[in-house]
């Protein structure tokens, strides 16, 4: 079984909502907006603005984005399905594509979304899940 | 707050130049009616930007700032806490495998130690047997030597009883010929010889067929 890490990296447990990177080796590690189980938009996170947009943006509604600093708790293994270039993380209701070296991302069996100014992390082991910058 | 007019490296880092002889650079406070100086400022922050983590030390702060500074200090106790029982814990484990390796080697040493008592006993006991079996070999070869020594006397002394016998024996049957053959018949045997002749023919007379014994004498009359 292959797995990746989700790290719920700036997230409201109340509203079930927030920015969640994934680390995983064949897609780089990449930052995607969910709202209610559902993945809305990727997100820069090497963009510090880009992050404070979508803080004030929720805290505008009474929502605060708290930055997940706990791993094991923040962070968890979550299960890939690795098919031809698809990949399907059936536990947060995600698939990814990779083609001609743009990512696409939908919910499960939902509309194609192509990443918006795609920046690609490459992938790696690091000394801590929390501090990628 | 103004420029400095002389701009620091934007590189991040403290370079050599900070410790050299340019005083607006330097860490150290000039001296001032307003308060430090930006330089100086930024000074700090790029020595606070040489800690691992992104923190500021001026400008403004909102409040997200100050949201955020607040979940950095729960994630880093929540890694304190996490450092601090893995710090307690690894001692623990450290200490016990130490203990367990000063048994091992308390055991090991036991066992050479045993090895050791062993191979004296071994050793004494080989030098003792080898002690008893020379002796038992000495008195064994003592008492062969004696018997057959004595072995030795008893032959010759039956080769001598047995040579006096023979001897003896000899001695008696020449005497014993030398006599027999001396001697001639005395008239007494004589006059025996022939009172038994003279019975025996008269015998062979009574009874025709001579010699012939009793029974034969019973079958002729049946």
């Amino acid at each position: 079984m292959q797995t990746a890490y989700f790290h719920r990296a700036y997230w409201s447990y109340e509203n079930n909502l927030g920015i969640a990177k994934i680390h995983y080796p064949a897609l780089g590690i990449f930052a995607l907006l969910f709202e209610n189980g559902i993945p809305i938009t990727n997100v820069n996170f090497l963009d510090k603005q880009e992050f404070s947009y979508y803080w004030q943006k929720y805290q505008k509604q009474g929502i605060t984005l708290h930055l997940g600093m706990k791993v094991g708790i923040d962070t968890e293994l979550t299960k890939v399905i690795d098919k031809e270039n698809l990949f399907k993380f059936t536990d947060i209701n995600l698939e990814v594509k990779l083609e001609n070296n743009a990512r696409y991302f939908r919910p499960l069996d939902g509309e194609w979304t192509e990443f918006e100014d795609d920046v690609f992390v490459e992938y790696k082991p690091c000394d801590s899940l929390i501090d990628v910058r | 707050m103004a420029k400095s007019k002389t701009e620091s490296p934007k590189d991040g880092a403290l370079n050599l130049s900070d410790l050299g002889s340019d005083v607006s650079k330097a860490i150290v406070f000039p001296d001032s009616h307003f308060g430090l100086e930006s330089a100086v400022w930024s000074n700090a922050q790029r020595i606070a930007d040489l800690l691992p983590v992104d923190i500021k030390v001026f400008g403004d702060l909102t409040e997200e700032d100050v949201a955020l500074a607040v979940d950095k200090a729960k994630g880093a106790e929540f890694q304190a806490k996490n450092w601090a029982e893995y710090s307690t814990a690894i001692s623990r484990y450290l200490k016990a495998l130490y203990k367990v390796r000063e048994k091992q080697a308390e055991v090991s040493e036991n066992v050479a130690e045993a090895r050791v008592q062993q191979a004296e006993l071994e050793k004494n006991l080989s030098t003792s047997l080898a002690n008893l079996e020379s002796k038992f070999r000495q008195i064994v070869g003592g008492s062969r030597s004696a018997l057959a020594g004595i072995q030795d006397d008893l032959q010759i002394s039956l080769e001598r009883i047995a040579s006096q016998y023979s001897q003896g024996k000899a001695k008696k049957q020449e005497k014993l010929q030398t006599e027999t053959v001396k001697k001639e018949p005395t008239p007494y045997e004589e006059q025996t010889n022939a009172l038994v002749d003279r019975f025996r023919q008269l015998r062979e007379q009574r009874y025709e067929g001579g010699s012939l014994g009793i029974t034969q004498r019973v079958k002729k009359v049946g």
